[in-house]
């Protein structure tokens, strides 16, 4: 006989976007966490609760990251500063896989991030990524999230 | 006996797979597709992205296969260094799926995020979005995210 079985062709390319991750508004004038999520994401390869993904086969994933600030103008002052980072337990070991600042001191505007980071995960390894808007006077807004890619 | 035995390869699961995902920032006071600091993804079986800035398609996802889903924008705002006082800013913008006019929206708000479910994406048509910040006299700029999903 013969015949062929292949159950593991996987229709993802190299580069596909497979994930999304939105942090969304926060309107307050102390640092805080934005609390709103939007997610997308392939079932073929995560699961997601509570802001955790769980990965669901062994793959590499890259992480760019969007920040966005603002602030109201009736108590004066100047620029949002955000922090962002990505945790991650890969093989039970905690670690920041992507981390950096936002920063748009002395303006009005807010600064987009796009760096990349690449990272290697296992069958129930985990990521999640949080952000901090931080502006000592005013009422200020930020929002923020991750595009995520499959490396092949 | 020879024979074969066809098992269709895996299809992406459909619930929520983000397949085109654009960000970018746009400053003046018409409508246009935002271009600073423009970020994209996309899922190769169901578009491409125009990411020549020579291309009269500049900034717009062309689709490949045809297909349902659902578009989330999410739009934010920044005043301009002039400023305007005690008020936000007013966000613009018009979204475009298969090169038609889907939703256009101007909301006197920092933030706005909006999904449009159930919408036909055509195959060799574009999609995209243009907008602008512009309130009480003065041009801020304007930072929208589009994120395309089955």
């Amino acid at each position: 006989m013969n015949g062929g079985i292949n159950l593991n062709q996987d229709p993802y390319k190299n580069n596909d976007f497979i994930a999304m991750y939105e942090l969304g508004w926060k309107d307050s004038a102390a640092s805080a966490s934005p609390t709103s999520t939007i997610a997308h994401y392939s079932r073929d390869y995560l699961s997601y609760a509570s802001g955790i993904f769980t990965v669901k086969k062994p793959c590499s994933l890259k992480f760019t990251v969007i920040g966005k600030g603002s602030y109201k103008l009736d108590s004066g002052g100047a620029g949002t500063k955000i922090t962002f980072s990505i945790t991650a337990t890969i093989n039970n070991v905690n670690q920041t896989i992507h981390a950096g600042t936002l920063a748009a001191t002395g303006t009005l505007t807010s600064t987009t991030g796009s760096n990349g980071a690449i990272a290697n995960f296992n069958i129930g390894d985990t990521f999640q990524m949080s952000i901090t808007h931080n502006h000592n006077t005013s009422r200020a807004g930020v929002d923020g999230g991750m595009f995520i890619q499959l490396i092949k | 006996m020879t024979g074969n035995i066809n098992i269709p390869m895996g299809a992406i699961d459909s619930t929520s797979l983000p397949v085109g995902a654009f960000y970018g920032r746009k400053s003046g006071s018409t409508y246009s597709i935002p271009t600073s600091g423009q970020q994209y993804m996309v899922n190769s079986e169901y578009f491409s992205f125009i990411s020549d800035s020579a291309d009269a398609n500049y900034g717009k996802f062309l689709c490949k296969k045809s297909f349902t889903g659902n578009v989330n924008v999410l739009a934010t705002g920044n005043l301009s260094a002039a400023g305007d006082g005690n008020v936000w800013t007013y966000l613009h913008y018009k979204m475009y799926i298969d090169d038609t006019l889907i939703a256009s929206e101007t909301a006197n708000v920092n933030y706005k995020s909006v999904a449009y479910t159930s919408q036909n994406f055509t195959a060799g048509k574009y999609t995209y979005i243009q907008g602008y910040n512009y309130g009480n006299s003065k041009s801020g700029t304007a930072d929208f995210t589009m994120v395309i999903s089955l």
